[in-house]
């Protein structure tokens, strides 16, 4: 529990330290380029093979356990859309990112810290915090949000392919569905969780990354240990924010 | 000059380092030496900062490092040059990238003079042709080399090395041994190289330090090291049994 209260202590002290104002604006806009074709560009088509799946899936799985004539066959596609909208994309792809983007920061941090090269950079002046976590946070909080709304809208296509080659629904229906009621609310709250969740995907790994100590045996378990922590800080944090924005 | 004024550090309740005071002079090479283990990457550390010491006082030329903030300590970092034990190459970026960085950091040059900065650099250390090549592409020798370029880029007043000829073969690790030698005397720096490598220590040893388990323990020139009856020290330089004998124990 001390223990636990302290890495989190570290935690918004490292923050404090991120977040300071840089004073070399050069090196960081053109680190935040490169990140954000790594971050971004690295995910999307593993984003995209999941999204489509997944939203196939669902408006299979919806429309077979709908057998009820009371529920119109508009549901299926209203059923898969909001799921997407809501959850799936935002939470789930941001818990697949964890993974994919998580794992990554943190090695590639931990390999600095433990091969001197964050002790090279502090050497040279830079405020190594800040130089290496900032650009990724920055890219993070840029290009996940693009590449949500991007599984969005694969989703809605995976069910949009099932209703068009198979009969569990037909196109007209879906297409129906996936339009009845539809409220711009449900993006901007899932792009508002998008920026929270960005923001953990990037910075809980950098932090695990950085206090990394000894040799390639603690990177890969600081590497696990970010994605479990950033993982279950996007669950809470998902949580709280579906209970604060939808009251 | 350099002066370090009774420091110690230790890690949670491990003394690493135990009241050490030492001169290092402009002009010559420092070496620090000791056994694996015995503080000498620790006390380098906290010279330059990148740890804080427990106690005492680190002084550049009569300033005082360790009551400086943030700002302070940076204006005499851009002063320092270091080649780490494991030469610490950003390894995401090339071999001219890395030595540009550290004057893209500090000076307002044009990038053709940097870039002549960063040629002059790796030719000093006898590298060419290895501009376009990443950390990962090249052998150990040539990674200590690209350190020391890096870390003499800014024409440092203060130069540290850690270990610069761990892993190389003793010829390899004799022309880097000269080379540091060579700028030291070139540009009047402060040199402080960490070995545990004997060529070394005969070859450039004009003032030794010697650390046993965190204290200095004896400290002196290459000739007065073979007169020697310090216990820990002879057990240090005549290491092999062979030695022993020829020194007569
Ligand atoms: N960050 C740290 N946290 C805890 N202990 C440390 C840390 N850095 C060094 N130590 C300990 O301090 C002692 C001295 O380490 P140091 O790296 O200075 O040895 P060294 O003399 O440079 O050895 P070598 O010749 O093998 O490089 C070691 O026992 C090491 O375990
Ligand atoms: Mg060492």
């Amino acid at each position: 529990m001390v223990t636990a209260l302290h890495s989190i202590g570290e935690y918004f002290l490292l923050l404090s330290r991120v977040f300071k104002k840089p004073d070399n604006w050069k090196l960081y806009r053109r680190q935040i380029l490169v990140e954000m074709t790594t971050l971004g560009l690295g995910s999307m088509g593993l984003i995209a093979i999941i999204s489509f799946f997944m939203g196939a899936v669902v408006t299979i799985q919806t429309a077979s356990n709908i057998d009820s004539p009371l529920i119109p066959d508009y549901a299926i596609g209203f059923a898969t859309r909001q799921s997407f909208i809501l959850e799936l994309a935002p939470t789930v792809m941001c818990l697949i990112l964890a993974g994919k983007i998580g794992s990554n920061i943190a090695s590639e941090i931990g390999t600095m810290r433990i091969t001197e090269q964050i002790d090279a950079l502090e050497i040279m002046g830079v405020n190594s915090a800040s130089y290496l976590i900032l650009p990724k946070i920055i890219a993070a909080l840029l290009i996940v949000p693009v590449i949500i709304i991007y599984s969005m809208f694969l989703g809605v296509m995976g069910g949009w392919f099932v209703s068009a080659y198979s009969d569990f629904t037909t196109m007209d229906k879906y297409l129906l569905g996936i339009r009845w009621n539809f409220t711009m609310f449900s993006i901007v709250y899932a792009l508002i969780k998008t920026l929270f969740f960005a923001f953990i995907i990037t910075s809980v790994p950098a932090f695990f990354g950085y206090f990394t100590r000894g040799g390639s045996i603690e990177i890969g378990r600081s590497s696990t240990k970010s994605v479990v922590y950033s993982s279950i800080c996007i669950l809470i944090v998902n949580y709280i924010l579906t209970q604060l924005l939808l009251i | 000059m350099l002066e370090v004024k009774n420091i110690s550090k230790s890690f949670y309740d491990k003394n690493v380092l135990d009241n050490v005071s030492a001169i290092f002079k402009r002009g010559q090479i420092n070496l620090v030496i000791g056994a694996s283990g015995s503080g000498k990457s620790v006390l380098v550390k906290c010279i330059v900062g990148l740890l804080e010491v427990d106690a005492g006082t680190v002084e550049f030329d009569g300033r005082n490092f360790t009551t400086m903030n943030f700002m302070e300590r940076k204006l005499v970092r851009s002063e320092i040059g270091m080649l780490f034990q494991g030469s610490a190459l950003f390894n995401s970026l090339s071999v001219e990238e890395n030595i540009l960085f550290p004057l893209e950091m500090y000076t307002k040059q044009s990038r053709e003079e940097m870039l002549d900065r960063v040629n002059f650099c790796l030719q000093r250390v006898n590298l060419e042709n290895v501009n376009h090549l990443f950390p990962a592409e090249l052998s150990g020798g040539m990674q200590k080399r690209v350190g020391i370029a890096r870390a003499i880029a800014l024409n440092p007043k203060y130069l540290f090395c850690d270990e610069p000829n761990s892993g190389l073969d003793p010829r390899t690790g004799i022309l880097i041994d000269n080379l540091i030698m060579e700028i030291t005397k070139e540009y009047q720096m402060t040199t402080i190289v960490v070995t545990h490598d004997m060529n070394s220590v005969m070859e450039t040893g004009e003032n030794i330090v010697f650390l046993h388990k965190g204290k200095k323990w004896w400290e002196g020139n290459n000739h007065e090291i073979l007169k020697t009856d310090n216990k820990e020290l002879c057990d240090f330089v005549y290491a092999s049994k062979i030695m022993q004998k020829f020194k007569g124990f």
